[in-house]
């Protein structure tokens, strides 16, 4: 490590702009994960707008802080409506809202924000101690290893989103396809563009992504429009003994949601349900599971929050974004210029130290504002949902021009809003066709390509090198699991009957 | 008649399959240039995925018809005909129709602003009936006139 450049970095960070940017972020995150139906990625796709016109590094910073503070805000709104502002709250929802019931809001607030404090702190530092091997272990990636990478985090996504496996990769294989339209990266020549001149430069990701995540909420929310106004109750205030009587539990459940954070394509909302199953597994209040227990609360909010620094792991070292925030993360730095890869670091290491530091001080910023502002927030949370969603759809049509001043790419926007509404009502998860489009292009098919012309149009190096193999078996046991495993269960039961 | 659930996933899984054929003529149509070999080609790696959206969306058919049994031309067509009839289907296309609109005809004409206001008024009043009428249009210009100075002169977004 170079500590007079993170000496650098700290200076830059600790500055007005840096320190201003750093509370806008935290803010506007946990205000956006805390609103129902916006979620952590869609608050930062939204937030996209407003990074055009600044040096990568502070857009990275804006976006770090508001990534964090969002995944934060999303226990807000499950502790206290029973309502998960992100999906990775749904765990906390669970402990959080019998405990408002209880009037012991505050308490679960506190829980919350002290728990997440704790995972996003964690979280730094193992990013800080893991990221010296990944450079390395990415030194030894050619783009075999590269490409397979890439198809191992879509098909993990596909697996682990909530829809079963079949639809998660049918959605993974419509990315890919989509990934593919426009000029081809190797040899530029024109794919699937069905005559369109606008299809010829491809997707514009962020559109896209502004459409999937937000537009989408906005038509499925005016959709349901007749939901009811939630009351706000109140409580007590303030629980730091109780963190510290479940610091190991804390401290486990960080690290735990931190490696599922490094493995790309899973993200926060898996890693809370190991957090919390893993509170769950180790106490000796298990009566009070689903009653409003505290400690599944610290299982499921160090968990989240240790997996936010994770993820970012992978994409930093290899381009391979560790879940869909740091795919629109991934979407917005290419815009700016930034193509993070195996390389990348070793020229431009002030990315991870800017990173490591915004998120750092990004904890104590939602801390704060968790534990002396939460009050203030959970008010707020009674705006109807109509409201909120026309102010989502207005800056959808700005997150879908700005990025490149084409009204067209507002046209893609609401296009890709009807089609995750769709899917949402299909129960075809987004997830994975949102990372096969970020994916799909430079990672999946130009590394194919450049490893076929390397290995002179032969496979075999695809599965011969070591870390190809490893990613190969992982994928491999996974369509295993569920698409042969079953067949040969259902086949012995029958022979025994 | 409505469409069970089953019966709606073998409906969406024949779609899914038309457009898992749609990709695969798509991919083959994908040209060859002079100087390059089929296995180095721009082809080669949308025609392996389309294959398997292919394959996948034959499984896809397969388990769904296992599971909602047959499924008659008859049954696909009164289903579908009721199922568009339905409140769900109404209130989709009014929520697209109302955002289509604010976008291909108040957006993409040039008057960013006064459609956003138009837009925004028009949901709160149709929408959110327990806020006050006067409320809910100073919130709209208080909100537009904020967004103006934000992302106009702030950011330079040159949406007028």
């Amino acid at each position: 490590m170079d500590f007079s450049l993170i000496l650098e970095c700290a200076r830059n960070i600790f500055s007005f702009q840096g320190i201003g940017l750093i509370i806008l972020g935290v803010s506007i995150g946990v205000l956006g994960g805390a609103l129902p139906g916006i979620s952590t990625t869609m608050t930062v796709a939204l937030l996209a707008t407003a990074t055009y016109s600044m040096e990568p590094l502070w857009a990275i910073t804006l976006l770090c802080a508001t990534q964090a503070g969002a995944t934060y805000g999303g226990s807000i709104a499950a502790s206290v409506l029973n309502i998960p502002g992100t999906p990775a709250s749904a765990a906390t929802a669970r402990e959080g809202y019998p405990l408002s019931q209880q009037g012991r809001a505050n308490e679960a607030l506190s829980v919350n924000a002290l728990s997440s404090f704790v995972g996003n702190t964690i979280g730094v530092f193992a990013l800080a101690i893991v990221m010296p091997i990944m450079l390395n272990l990415a030194m030894k990636f050619g783009p075999w290893e590269l490409f397979w990478f890439a198809m191992f985090g879509v098909v993990i996504c596909a697996k682990l989103s909530r829809a079963n496996f079949i639809k998660g990769l049918l959605a993974a294989c419509f990315g890919l396809m989509l990934a593919f339209i426009g000029l081809d990266p190797i040899a530029g020549t024109q794919r699937l563009t069905f005559g369109i001149s606008y299809l010829r430069n491809g997707i514009a990701l962020v559109p896209a992504m502004v459409g999937l995540y937000g537009m989408s909420e906005v038509f499925t929310s005016l959709i349901d429009y007749e939901a009811k106004p939630i009351e706000v109750k109140k409580g007590k205030l303030f629980e730091i003994g109780f963190l510290w009587k479940h610091k190991w539990l804390s401290i486990r459940s960080a690290i735990m949601g931190f490696i599922i954070g490094v493995v790309p394509g899973i993200g926060a909302n898996i890693a809370s349900w190991v957090g919390y199953d893993h509170a769950y597994s180790c106490s000796k209040e298990k009566e009070l599971y689903g009653k409003g227990s505290l400690e599944g609360l610290v299982g499921s909010e160090s968990a989240n929050n240790g997996c936010v620094p994770g993820a970012y792991a992978p994409l930093l070292s290899l381009g391979v974004p560790g879940d869909a925030v740091t795919a629109v993360i991934l979407g917005i730095l290419t815009i700016h210029g930034v193509q993070p890869g195996p390389t990348f670091l070793s020229k431009n290491p002030q990315y991870l130290y800017n990173i490591l530091i915004a998120l750092f001080l990004a904890g104590f910023v939602f801390l704060f504002i968790g534990t002396f502002i939460g009050r203030g927030i959970v008010r707020i949370l009674s705006i109807p949902l109509p409201a909120i969603m026309s102010v989502v759809a207005i800056l959808c049509a700005i997150g879908g021009f700005s990025a490149y001043n084409r009204i067209q790419d507002v046209y893609v926007m609401f296009i890709f809003g009807i089609l995750g509404m769709i899917m949402k009502k299909l129960d075809f998860p987004i997830a994975p066709l949102l990372l096969s489009l970020v994916v799909g292009g430079e990672l999946g098919d130009a590394n194919f390509r450049r490893a076929l012309l390397a290995g002179k149009g032969s496979f075999l190096p695809f599965i011969t090198r070591p870390i190809s193999i490893v990613l190969v078996i992982a994928i491999l046991y996974m369509i295993f699991i569920e698409f042969v495993w079953p067949v040969i269960k259902r086949s012995r039961q029958s022979s025994k009957e | 008649m409505n469409f069970s659930k089953e019966d709606r996933e073998s409906v969406t899984s024949l779609v899914v399959l038309v457009i898992s054929i749609v990709f695969f003529i798509a991919t083959m149509q994908i040209p060859i240039k002079n100087n390059e070999n089929f296995m180095q080609s721009a082809k080669i790696f949308p025609l392996i995925i389309s294959c398997i959206m292919l394959a996948l969306s034959l499984i896809y058919v397969i388990s769904s018809f296992r599971k909602s049994g047959k499924l008659g031309l008859e049954k696909i067509k009164n289903g579908t005909i009721s199922f568009l009839k339905s409140s769900e289907v109404r209130r989709t296309a009014l929520s697209v129709l109302l955002v289509g609109i604010f976008i291909f005809l108040g957006v993409a004409k040039g008057r960013f602003y006064i459609s956003c206001a138009i837009f925004m008024a028009f949901i709160l009043l149709m929408y959110v009936r327990r806020v006050k009428p006067w409320i809910s249009i100073l919130a709209v210009i208080v909100f537009i006139t904020a967004l103006y100075f934000i992302f106009h002169k702030l950011f330079m977004v040159q949406l007028i």
